[in-house]
């Protein structure tokens, strides 16, 4: 079986192709960058993603050395994500399926994420971390559906770090630059610290820090912002493993964060504690990706989920995880 | 700390979860009790570790102290080391109510979730915010039920804050046992309503953190 899937929730248009046992055949992706200062603008992303999506997809079909008719199922992100570029991949998707007959699955982008990290490591059932600019949270797989254990209530930390570098005049996206300057950094300015059993707020520390940014050098302000909010993370991680009613066999990390080395650092020396190793995948699937749409796609199809009509394969811009049923877990 | 080590060294070790090791104690004045070290974590910058355990010990020394003096069940505070993180207070001979549910009768869990409503009610009525209100910082034993873990405590009266400890609930009920949160949540709402004036405010800070929470804000 072959596997294509189709990601463009954000600023990333990419196609992914792999083969029944979950192996990678091709994964092209092309990114927008939004210019210095400013943030993603929908609209522009889109036409980004337009223009470059019949490259990416003619460049995912040559790496994989197939053409489109070797196929057997489309999966694409259905959200969730900004409308107009989710629409993009929405409709490639739709007429490939319909041009050639092939069966359509809508995938959730942040199952996409957490699929792929379970499905490289052959896990039974970890704790996940996903950390992007989507998504700040912690789950665990319980009676069909991805549970949240623990989450953001208010900006999701890839947000914290992508404001913080636009409101510094650094580069998109914000994480490797913060990074790397909080290596230079070793002051330790005040934070809010904010927890809530299992769940934590990242504003504060936000609003905070871009005051700080006018009195203190850039390099500690990061160093304080990525200590205060990993920190945090952590901790609510490590909160959470208790509340999991079973044993889960180890953390899996995922999402753009996830390739913050501070951040796994962190993780790993929490759950050692454990006696519970970290699964982090290489640096490069962490991105949103079409890999992980394809994973998902893989799973459905190995799981003998109907696809459903082409008319309800609309996209979807705010889409719960928790929302989700996960068929091949039940 | 010469003590302290003592005692530890006669106790044994009954929990060990994110923030602290907890002992049960032979007897301290004669009674079973619980020593309870905020142990550094190897994660944090130290100097922020050590602001954080330092403070959580304190707030929760303070704050069982106070919910005590105003009746409600909670551990009787007997000794407090801010500076090494530590607390001494009353053993409670009673199990998590999450482990509990998983062996209760639903008449029997609705009759915990009515008692919660009352407690959760007089604790937010002493100006006081649990900050960690899960399944696991709540013990029971034979119908009766106590308030445990205050290190995320804070003070407050305002609803916004209380409404917190109600998302917190909703969320450990709706994670551990999902088909039973929906009945069990409205039975605790029913009795933490009863005579509770800041009651439609909470419910509504309630409602919208539960939304909120549902989509992530962006900026
Ligand atoms: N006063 C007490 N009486 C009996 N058991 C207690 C008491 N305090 C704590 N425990 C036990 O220790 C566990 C952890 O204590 P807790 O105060 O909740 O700390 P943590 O921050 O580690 O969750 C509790 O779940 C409970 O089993
Ligand atoms: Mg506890």
């Amino acid at each position: 079986m072959i596997v294509m899937g189709i990601e463009s929730t954000a600023h990333t248009f990419g196609v992914g192709i792999i083969d029944g046992e979950g192996n990678i055949l091709a994964d092209v992706r092309a990114r927008y960058t939004p210019p210095r200062g400013m943030g993603i603008e929908p609209f522009n992303a889109a036409e980004h993603h337009s223009k470059e999506a019949a490259n990416v997809l003619r460049d995912a079909l040559s790496e994989a050395g197939i053409g489109v008719e070797d196929i057997d199922v489309i999966a694409f992100s259905r959200g969730p994500g900004l409308g107009p570029c989710l629409r993009v991949g929405a409709s490639l998707a739709r007429y490939l399926a319909l041009r050639h007959g092939k069966p359509l699955y809508p995938v959730h982008h942040g199952v996409g994420h957490l699929e792929l990290v379970t499905h490289y490591y052959s896990l039974r059932n970890p704790l996940h971390l996903l950390v992007s600019g989507g998504h700040t949270s912690i789950l665990v797989l319980n009676e069909c559906r991805y549970r949240v254990f623990g989450e953001t209530l208010d900006i999701t930390v890839g947000n914290l770090l992508d404001v913080l570098a636009r409101e510094a005049g650094l580069d998109f996206p914000g994480g490797p630059v913060i990074e790397s300057l909080a290596e230079k950094g070793g002051e330790l300015l005040d934070l809010p610290y904010t927890i809530i059993g299992t769940s934590f707020q990242f504003s504060g520390i936000l609003t905070k820090a871009i005051q700080l940014l006018k009195s203190h050098r850039i390099e500690d302000v990061a160093y304080s912002v990525q200590e205060v909010a990993f920190s945090i993370i952590v901790e609510a991680v490590e909160r959470a493993l208790r509340a999991v009613p079973f044993d889960v066999d180890g953390i899996a990390i995922s999402g753009g964060v996830a390739s913050n080395d501070t951040l796994y650092k962190k993780l790993g020396v929490m759950a050692e504690r454990y006696g519970l190793k970290v699964y982090r995948l290489p640096k490069r699937l962490n991105g949103d990706n079409g890999v992980q749409i394809a994973v998902v796609g893989l799973r459905m199809a190995l799981a003998g989920v109907e696809p459903p009509e082409l008319s309800s394969t609309g996209v979807v811009q705010r889409w719960r995880i928790d929302e989700v049923d996960i068929p091949w877990a039940c | 700390m010469g003590l302290l080590n003592r005692l530890v060294e006669s106790s044994t070790l009954i929990s060990r979860n994110a923030e602290a090791d907890v002992y049960l104690v032979d007897g301290f004045l004669g009674r079973p009790a619980i020593l309870k070290i905020r142990v550094p974590k190897g994660y944090r910058d130290e100097r922020l570790d050590r602001r954080l355990r330092q403070m959580r010990s304190y707030r929760e020394a303070v704050i069982l102290h106070r919910l005590r003096d105003r009746g409600l069940p909670v551990p009787m505070l007997y000794f407090a080391s801010l500076r090494d993180g530590v607390l001494i207070m009353e053993y409670i001979e009673g199990i998590a109510l999450a482990q509990a549910l998983s062996r209760l009768e639903l008449e029997d869990a609705v009759r915990y979730f009515s008692i919660l409503g009352g407690v959760a009610r007089g604790m937010h009525g002493a100006g006081v915010i649990h900050g960690d209100l899960n399944l696991n910082n709540i013990l029971v034993r034979d119908g009766d039920l106590w308030l445990i873990d205050f290190g995320l405590s804070y003070w407050s009266d305002s609803p916004k804050d209380m409404a917190i400890d109600l998302d917190s609930l909703r969320r450990s009920l709706d994670s551990t046992v999902p088909s039973l949160a929906e009945r069990l949540f409205e039975e605790f709402l029913n009795s933490y309503r009863e005579g509770n004036n800041y009651y439609d405010e909470v419910l509504r800070f309630y409602s919208r953190l539960r939304r909120m929470g549902r989509y992530y804000a962006e900026r």
